[in-house]
């Protein structure tokens, strides 16, 4: 069984999900793909702060 | 398209939590770019049951030709009665001026819901609706994640499936269908990312932001 990767130490951590996708449109006008690469996170730095990160990338061909 | 977001976030041991976020957001397609930036604060509160946030802050869109900014305010809601299903909602609105003085408003407003079948095995719903000067722009999903591992596959990550839809204020229909792969870091949970899911349940602060990420560019620019 898969076991993901983990980083947790003593009062940090790291937990994310990272996602590869592809979307197809198509519409009356046109239609077109899209490939995007998306990263959710959160880095815990105590039991009461912590910061997320966001990143969303995509590719759009007509 | 990209966007990037910092979220810092104060937990409380009451279940309270308060935070700021900062999101950038660049969109280039020929003849044409554009760029968001917003920043704000948000406040929230997280039971097993049910969870509702609000946020408040300013977005500030520029384009080649042209600047407009905006005043945003939000609000996400999500009812847990048991520990498969989830129903949410989302309530967003804009008030924006322009250089030469006009304004306007924006909406967004979405309602879903998911449902753990079985485990790793998540199935959902979602309406969504984007109102930008009086053009309504509708948009319906449906999807699903499948954990791979928790099937006994032995194969990193989950799979997901979209199937969405969206009907602009000016006339045309887009369908569209989403793969996608997903992996989960640490004591995160893999859900799908790039869908309507994330969105509805207020994945991504503002209704601009919303909009481009969900529905694509043409489709959420004011009328020329």
């Amino acid at each position: 069984m898969f076991v993901a990767p983990s980083a947790h130490s003593e009062g940090l951590s790291f937990d994310g999900i990272v996602s590869v996708s592809e979307s197809a449109f198509s519409s009356d006008l046109n239609s077109s793909d899209r490939i995007a690469f998306n990263l959710v996170s959160d880095v815990t730095f105590s039991d009461r702060f912590s910061v997320g990160l966001d990143i969303d990338y995509g590719q759009t061909s007509a | 398209m990209r966007r990037f977001q910092l979220v810092p976030t104060i937990q409380f041991s009451n279940g309270s939590h308060v935070g700021g976020y900062l999101q950038s957001v660049s969109f280039s397609t020929s003849p044409f770019g554009l760029d968001l930036e917003s920043y704000g604060l948000f406040a929230g509160y997280d039971t097993q049951k049910w969870s509702i946030e609000g946020y408040a802050g300013s977005t500030t869109l520029d384009m080649q030709y042209s600047s407009l900014s905006s005043n945003n305010i939000g609000v996400t809601a999500a009812l847990r009665p048991t520990d498969s299903f989830e129903a949410f909602c989302r309530f967003d609105q804009s008030g924006f001026s322009e250089g030469l003085g006009t304004s306007g408003s924006t909406f967004l407003t979405a309602i879903g819901a998911q449902y753990e079948v079985q485990k790793g095995l998540l199935a959902y719903g979602v309406m969504q609706r984007f109102n930008l000067r009086g053009e309504s722009l509708k948009g319906y999903a449906v999807g699903g994640s499948y954990d791979l591992a928790a099937h006994g596959i032995d194969t990193p990550g989950t799979v997901t499936l979209e199937f969405a839809k969206a009907d602009s204020g000016y006339g045309s229909t887009q369908s569209q269908v989403t793969v996608g792969w997903v992996i989960a870091l640490g004591n995160a949970k893999a859900h799908p990312l790039n869908s309507s899911l994330r969105t509805a349940r207020g994945g991504v602060r503002t209704p601009l932001a919303t909009g481009f990420v969900n529905f694509g560019v043409l489709n959420v620019l004011p009328p020329a």
